[in-house]
């Protein structure tokens, strides 16, 4: 199984050609290829989603699931933790993969999006505004708490979809950056 | 004894109160609401019944549907928990009125210590340490400058009406009283419609230190010693140790003997906290007062060795309290750390959802109370504390080092939680050496405290062939248990299987 991966962490995207080789039966490894360089781990699937690898002897274990709302693609994009660090991993199969593209957009327009259902308290910016990365865009409450939504990225915020006060769904849209 | 007891309440606090009453041999009752039926604290009780629809006001708030259920099961006492009805005086009287004990301390010491101008007023008459400043609304620019200058700056402007940091004025001269007062009093206005300020001592890096009391309906009152809670965000206490790096024996002494006076004087019984504020030179005031069990009461049990809840339960029940005040002991070190459902990485979001994998910390020294169970779904209406992670060790460097042991093996996936931030708490250097005050976290997380260093290329590494198992396992079909399993899911697969047709025969 050949893959084109993207690893992305941050604002920091990796691609690779990945490849899971051969299972070596006689010592129980795993052979696989990161773009030129072949290396071998010790591979055990703990429970469905987790999996713990030994590296030259240093354990990790990963933790693997979808994006929430994402359907399940079987290419992903998965959520992958290792560690305190997570990371989003999308591998295609250039064979049969038509779609073009990366699903993650770091740049071009971005839709801001509930990250889960609450009401929209307050609006912090305004159509045609420019923002920084970092900004806060607007402030949600769920739980019991004030939470401020921020900017992904630097930008100017084309749209805005709701007013002040409205509930929201998880995955609603709020707002449109370009 | 009680033979039933209700539990007012939901989470980790419900389940830790059941947990005293079981091994007091006493049958146990939990009120639900709607989206709480699949909760541990319903799932642990020996009876349970629903008592509304998910909004707190329309169950959990409810005084008439808990006191309906408390009939109905035949409850002869009810443990409010904290938080909810906890310090509701309303509640503690309507169950007196139906003949059922409330776990708590009388209504007249309520009501007194519950409002912060009252507490504050009859601890001064006492003669016990306040914040100086004056209690009352300020008229008038001259008045507020003849008062800061009787106190001395810094001082500090709030709105009567206030909370949340609005309205909230720091003046470090008089030069800049003039145009505080005016901020203060237009921001009051703006946020409460009422724009009367007063004015109190401005503290500089205080530690919020609190004082355990315990007493009984007899008049017999006691201290357990303090409880360090500077660590807080957004007024919230996040990490808590007892005893506290800043208080010796005597500090303890003189801070619990005014804590047991203010307790005295309000005619208190059961358990009840009281907050002081300590500044650098070891000069505190009363702050206010809880009368209430508080969230952070384990790390206290841990090192006295007194089990405050099932102490709570005699004390309702009429017994007389079996500890003298000589018979206390500290011994060792504990620290809390509030387990929250909010992604630490991304401005402490909250972080709903259902936790798909839940491996808890155990062995030497742990404790954890916990309101979760891997599989269960975090609702949203309620606060999104998931546990307390609690330890003990026979000194303060030891307990640390379990801590950071703990959290390491503390795994929780689905949700997010703060676990990575206390992580780095632990480690700060400041945390380490004791150097604590309420500005701490806004402190370290201005200074970059969640930045992330970058990951090694192994992880990277390990990240990618991680993905390629998954894949090659199970052709990147979810986890079991990682989402719900809903009608869209298997829509989303059946639309996928017919985009990609040379798929539909299985895996390849």
């Amino acid at each position: 199984m050949k893959f084109h991966a993207r690893l992305h962490r941050g604002s920091k995207t990796l691609e690779r050609e990945v490849e899971l080789v051969a299972h070596d039966t006689a010592n129980g490894l795993r052979r696989f290829r990161i773009a030129s360089q072949t290396a071998e781990a010790h591979c055990e699937e703990i429970t469905p989603g987790v999996y713990s690898v030994l590296m030259d002897g240093r354990p990790y274990e990963a933790y693997i699931s979808n994006r929430p709302g994402d359907p399940p693609g079987h290419d992903g994009p998965f959520h992958v933790v290792v560690g305190l660090r997570r990371y989003l991993v999308e591998l295609r199969d250039p064979r049969r993969w038509r779609r073009t593209g990366s699903s993650i957009e770091a740049e071009g327009p971005q839709e801001i999006v509930a990250p889960m259902p609450g009401r929209i308290v307050k609006i912090l910016v305004t159509e045609g505004q420019e923002v920084k990365g970092d900004q806060g865009l607007l402030v949600i409450e769920a739980m019991k708490m004030q939470n401020e939504l921020r900017a992904p990225r630097a930008g100017r915020v084309e749209r805005v979809y709701l007013a002040e006060g409205r509930g929201v769904e998880a995955g609603a849209r709020l707002l449109r950056l370009v | 004894m009680f033979r039933k007891i209700l539990i007012a309440n939901r989470g980790e606090i419900a389940v830790r109160v059941m947990r005293a009453c079981r091994e007091m041999d006493i049958r146990t009752v939990a009120v639900f609401s709607d989206v709480d039926r699949k909760s541990l604290h319903v799932r642990y009780a020996d009876e349970a019944y629903l008592i509304g629809p998910a909004p707190s006001t329309e169950s959990y708030l409810r005084i008439d549907r808990i006191l309906d259920a408390a009939r109905r099961s035949g409850a002869e006492a009810i443990h409010p928990g904290y938080g909810f009805l906890a310090e509701n005086s309303d509640f503690a009287r309507a169950c007196e009125d139906a003949g059922i004990a409330f776990i708590g301390p009388p209504v007249s010491a309520m009501e007194l210590m519950g409002s912060k101008t009252a507490s504050r007023r009859a601890v001064l008459e006492a003669g016990l340490p306040v914040v100086p400043g004056a209690d009352r609304n300020l008229e008038s620019l001259e008045e507020v400058r003849h008062i800061a200058g009787e106190i001395g700056y810094p001082v500090m402007l709030k709105a009567s009406a206030g909370g949340g940091g609005k309205g909230l004025r720091m003046v470090r001269e008089e030069s800049e009283l003039e145009s505080a007062y005016r901020t203060a009093r237009s921001e009051a206005q703006n946020a409460f419609n009422d724009s009367a300020v007063y004015l109190e001592k401005y503290i500089e890096h205080p530690r919020h230190v609190e004082i355990q009391i315990l007493g009984d309906r007899r008049g017999h009152l006691i201290h357990l010693g303090e409880r360090e809670c500077s660590l807080q965000r957004r007024h919230q206490k996040v990490v808590e140790e007892c005893p506290s790096p800043a208080v010796n024996d005597d500090l303890r002494r003189r801070m619990g003997e005014t804590a047991v006076r203010i307790g005295k004087l309000a005619g208190y019984a059961n358990a009840g906290t009281v907050e002081f504020l300590l500044d650098p030179q070891g000069d505190f005031y009363f702050l206010e007062m809880n009368t209430r069990l508080q969230v952070e009461h384990p790390v206290t049990e841990l090192v006295t060795g007194i089990d405050l809840v099932k102490e709570q339960v005699r004390i309702a029940a009429g017994e007389r309290l079996a500890w003298r005040q000589e018979d206390v002991r500290m011994r060792g070190a504990a620290i809390e750390c509030r387990i929250y459902a909010e992604d630490a990485a991304n401005n402490f979001f909250p972080s709903p959802g259902r936790i798909a994998r839940l491996q808890a910390p155990a062995g030497p020294g742990i404790r954890r109370d916990s309101g979760v169970y891997e599989g269960w779904q975090v609702p949203l209406e309620y606060d999104p504390l998931l546990s307390k992670l609690a330890v003990w060790a026979t000194d303060r460097a030891e307990a640390l080092a379990r801590m950071r042991r703990a959290l390491g093996e503390y795994e929780i996936q689905g949700i997010r939680t703060n676990i990575p931030f206390f992580r780095r708490v632990l480690e700060h250097p400041d945390f380490v050496a004791g150097r604590l005050d309420t500005g701490f976290i806004d402190r370290v997380l201005a200074a970059g405290l969640m930045e992330e260093e970058p990951p090694s290329e192994e992880e990277e590494r390990v990240a990618l062939l991680a993905a390629l198992l998954h894949v090659e396992r199970n052709g990147g079909a979810e986890p079991a248990g990682a989402t719900d399993r809903n009608a869209w899911k298997h829509a989303g697969r059946r639309a996928l299987l017919q985009r990609c047709p040379e798929r539909a025969g299985g895996r390849s």
